[in-house]
């Protein structure tokens, strides 16, 4: 190799990972690491007092390189209303747009000790401090499947009075 | 083995050029196949933005054709997680109305779309309602504006042949 085609072929290298980047990006969607079920469920209105969140996914995580968030909603919304999930999920939505896999945690986060449970990679505990006070919560995660797919969500739930 | 190394490198560039070229027209596709018109309305005095288009214009009747929807906040960051906030109705040629599902865009933060099948000739409008963070909303997008076309989905059989 002369010295004269180290630039060259840098420069082949960038354009091979740009094709893939657009090609990867461009391609479809696959499920993974989709939440199977959670305590509470989503769209939950839970009476007993809820200190620990647990959600199931369908293949294991790895909690390590993924986030988990939870934060209570500042608004009064009649659970009764035909169009009540809608609304609490519209002011789930924003919060999570802001705050789902970010560094920029915000005001409103409530700290919790995140782990799988019971070494179950597939089951993930977010366990706070103090029980939830009555209100509507989300809880958000980005998570890293073990097959290393990036996956999101969140569900909403409500502690009664 | 002899090799030239001025032949080799001229050859190598030219295939960069090609690799260049073919990466600039995938992008420029990619680019115009979602830049066709849209109408923009703002949601809780610009707190929102809702912006309403169609997807693969023209559009004829037998095709499913898609509504291309975006939403973002004031800064112009995407809003996700609104698919179940929303409620999508095709108002339809005499009436005609249905209403269709809303989905989330895979990684387009603040994209969502929502498919329909248009059965005859005519303007179809898009009624968007819901909510967007703490505010409620109904507007209704007139698809002659949307597509800066008249009518909005066309008769494939002026095209056809033979």
């Amino acid at each position: 190799m002369t010295a004269g085609t180290t630039p060259f072929y840098s420069r082949v290298r960038r354009a091979v990972t740009a094709l893939l980047v657009v090609a990867l990006a461009a391609g479809p969607a696959f499920a993974h690491a989709h939440l199977d079920s959670s305590t509470p469920d989503a769209g939950a209105v839970v009476s007993d007092s809820v200190t620990v969140v647990e959600l199931r996914f369908s293949e294991g995580l790895e909690v390590a390189f993924s986030t988990f968030k939870a934060y209570r909603l500042d608004a009064e919304v009649d659970l009764t209303a035909d169009n009540a999930a809608a609304r609490l999920n519209a002011l789930a939505a924003v919060v999570v747009s802001r705050h789902n896999g970010t560094a920029e945690d915000g005001d409103g986060k409530i700290d919790a000790v995140v782990e799988n449970l019971d070494g179950d990679k597939s089951v993930v505990t977010l366990t706070f401090a103090e029980p939830l006070a009555p209100g509507h919560y989300v809880v958000m995660w980005r998570v890293l499947s073990v097959d290393t797919h990036v996956v999101d969500g969140h569900i909403v739930f409500s502690v009664a009075e | 083995m002899n090799r030239d190394p001025d032949a080799y490198t001229r050859c190598m560039r030219r295939t960069l050029t090609i690799a260049r070229v073919t990466l600039a027209a995938a992008l420029l596709t990619l680019a115009a196949s979602t830049a066709f018109a849209h109408v923009t309305k703002e949601v809780g005095d610009g707190a929102y933005t809702v912006v309403l288009g169609y997807i693969g214009a023209p559009l004829y009747v037998g095709e499913i054709e898609q509504v291309d929807i975006s939403i973002t906040d004031a800064e112009g960051n995407g809003v996700d997680g609104l698919a179940e906030s929303l409620t999508a109705e095709i108002l339809g040629p005499d009436g005609a109305t249905v209403v269709v599902t809303v989905r989330a865009v895979r990684n387009s933060p603040g994209k969502y779309i929502a498919d329909f099948r248009p059965t005859v000739e005519g303007n179809y409008d898009v009624r968007l309602s819901g909510f967007i963070g703490e505010y409620e909303f109904d507007e209704v997008f007139s698809g002659v504006d949307m597509l800066h076309a008249d009518p909005v989905v066309n008769d494939p059989a002026r095209i056809s042949v033979p």
